[in-house]
């Protein structure tokens, strides 16, 4: 390769906030469409839209945990654009005093750390949604307009589609720590644009650069910029001008689509915007905001290796979602083995959980009860073989008594001397000529006899009790 | 000064039509304005305190999130020019990229 790749993001995210964020109508989703809409979604004319003070304090959380600088003195600008999903013609967002700039987060790419630098984090409004028919129109739900966005801007520090697609792998971590948004690319709730160029090795100024648009998954990030790159490059050698462009990715043949030509730079006309007043975020209120951020991704798995003695790679794993995360620390908390809890929340739950794609905190199990489960596979109530079985259980209701469910089931093992050797003396009697190849050195003859004392018991003898029995009943004979 | 060529690029922008003899008009009605306020720009500002808002120091009241529904939604909409169902109906936008947050 003849050229430096060079790449920056430009990723949405929605804040969970109930309200919008200059008007008090309902932020749910799915709701019949515009039917959250009040007058200042639709932008009469004298509406006074009033900032939401939780929207700005998500936007300093989100900041904060990106290692953002705050402006103290923060303002709304108006963005000037013509499209049907917002009313008012303009987009109030902000330009000059974003909330938060100057952050930076760190990436990891085969093995090597990389600051990747955060220009900027503001907050603006959501515009609506169009629905695109065949039928010569476009339909309009406007619920989503208004709504607290926070956009997040990196600088051009992405080297490589990988690099792309681990900053934003940490990015989505990070923000879903924070709770601030649910940062789901498939509902909508995180967006991404990429802008890519390329430049001979050694040359300081940029070259032309094509915008992505679609982009609806990570893996689509990568895809698009790693066919864009090919592209550029295939230009470049071929002595080609390239134009600036912003083009769609096609998730069906991942390719990108010309959509427009920039002629020139997009006139926004911003400006103050006239009804919203400049906001001042106190120093007390930063540190609130600090105060109330929860301990990062990073941080946790060096406690969790230190704290709970497990692998780096299952602290990995446990703390790649905050469900994740919080339900390992919960199940911990109810007196769980932690390298128990994280073998069955990395095996069977996280099995699970991709089999049936959903989310950990839409299913039927509790740390409580998981806990439960193990620490009767602990005390040798259960196998755990037949603690499978109480796993299945619990996916299918929430279960308050392990131990219950267990005996309910008749699912408890048989450990008990006195109920197991009428059994071995009966299962030894019958099989005399296993004794013998037992004494003469065949291992097998003893599996074959646990297995018929198994068979005698329904599975519900513990075979660690069994063995043990076993062997002395043999050396009485 | 503003001429006939900036108003023409404005007005394209705005997605206003203009005919060339509105163009000339703007052109020279905006020119006026403009100089004004360069008349104004001689003012001596050395001391105050710039605004974008006429009072300096004013803050922005902020709301709690509480969510209100509004009881005029169905009324919003039949406003509207034009519906289908509970959509707006609008003549179909080209998938161009142009516009959106």
């Amino acid at each position: 390769m003849n050229f430096e790749t060079i790449i920056g993001l430009e990723v949405h995210a929605e804040l969970n906030a109930n309200s919008k964020m200059f008007s008090p109508a309902p932020a749910t989703f799915g709701a019949e469409p515009n039917s959250n809409t009040n007058v200042i979604d639709w932008a009469y004319p004298g509406v006074l839209p009033t900032p939401n003070r939780a929207g700005i304090d998500l936007a300093i959380k989100a900041a904060l945990a990106l290692n953002c600088k705050i402006h103290q003195d923060t303002r709304f600008d108006r963005k000037n654009y013509f499209y049907p999903d917002n009313p008012s013609a303009y987009q109030k967002t902000q330009d000059k005093y974003p909330i938060g700039y100057d952050g930076w987060i760190e990436i990891e790419v085969k093995g090597k750390t990389k600051k990747i630098r955060i220009e900027r984090v503001h907050l603006e409004e959501d515009a609506g949604k169009n629905t695109h028919g065949t039928d010569g129109y476009s339909y309009v739900d406007l619920n989503r307009q208004g709504s607290c966005l926070l956009e997040i801007v990196s600088e051009a520090d992405m080297r490589t589609p990988d690099e792309a697609y681990a900053y934003l792998e940490n990015l989505k971590q990070i923000i879903q720590f924070t709770k601030v948004s649910d940062v789901k690319m498939e509902e909508g709730s995180m967006r991404c644009d990429a802008n890519i160029s390329l430049r001979p090795y050694g040359q300081e100024a940029f070259g032309v650069k094509s915008e992505l648009k679609n982009l609806n998954s990570f893996n689509n990030v990568r895809k698009g910029l790693n066919y864009e790159q090919a592209r550029h490059e295939k230009a470049l050698l071929a002595g080609e001008q390239l134009l600036q462009e912003t083009r769609r990715f096609d998730a069906s043949t991942g390719e990108t689509i010309l959509m427009r030509i920039k002629e020139t730079k997009d006139d926004y006309r911003y400006f103050p915007e006239p009804d919203i007043l400049p906001v001042k975020i106190s120093d007390e209120w930063i540190e609130q905001a600090r105060q109330s951020l929860p301990e990062m991704p990073k941080a946790r798995r060096q406690r969790y290796v230190e704290q709970f003695n497990i692998p780096s790679y299952d602290a990995q794993v446990l703390t790649a979602t905050v469900q994740m995360s919080g339900f390992f620390e919960e199940m911990v908390e109810f007196g769980a083995d932690p390298k128990q809890a994280s073998n069955w929340l990395m095996g069977e739950v996280s099995a699970y959980l991709n089999k049936e794609q959903i989310e950990l905190d839409h299913t039927t199990l509790t740390p409580n009860a998981l806990a439960q489960m193990i620490a009767l596979i602990k005390d040798g109530t259960i196998s755990s073989k037949i603690a499978k079985k109480v796993f299945v259980e619990l996916t299918k209701q929430v279960v308050e008594d392990v131990n219950a469910l267990v005996e309910e089931k008749g699912w408890v093992q048989l450990s008990d001397p006195k109920k197991l050797l009428p059994i071995i003396e009966k299962v030894l009697d019958q099989n005399e000529q296993s004794i013998i190849d037992y004494r003469e050195g065949k291992d097998r003859a003893l599996g074959f006899l646990v297995g018929q004392i198994m068979k005698e018991t329904r599975g519900k003898a513990n075979p660690g009790a069994v063995n043990q029995l076993l062997k002395q009943e043999i050396d009485k004979r | 000064m503003i001429d006939k060529k900036q108003v023409l690029a404005l007005a394209k922008t705005m997605k206003f039509s203009l005919t060339d003899e509105e163009a000339d008009r703007y052109s020279h009605k905006l020119s006026e304005i403009i100089n004004y306020l360069e008349l104004i720009q001689e003012v001596d500002t050395t001391d105050v305190t710039p605004t974008y808002y006429g009072i300096v120091g004013q803050l922005a009241s902020l709301r709690e999130d509480v969510a209100e529904q509004s009881t005029q939604s169905e009324q919003l909409l039949n406003n509207a020019s034009d519906t289908e169902g509970a959509y707006v109906r609008v003549p179909a936008i080209l998938n161009d990229g142009q516009g959106g947050a």
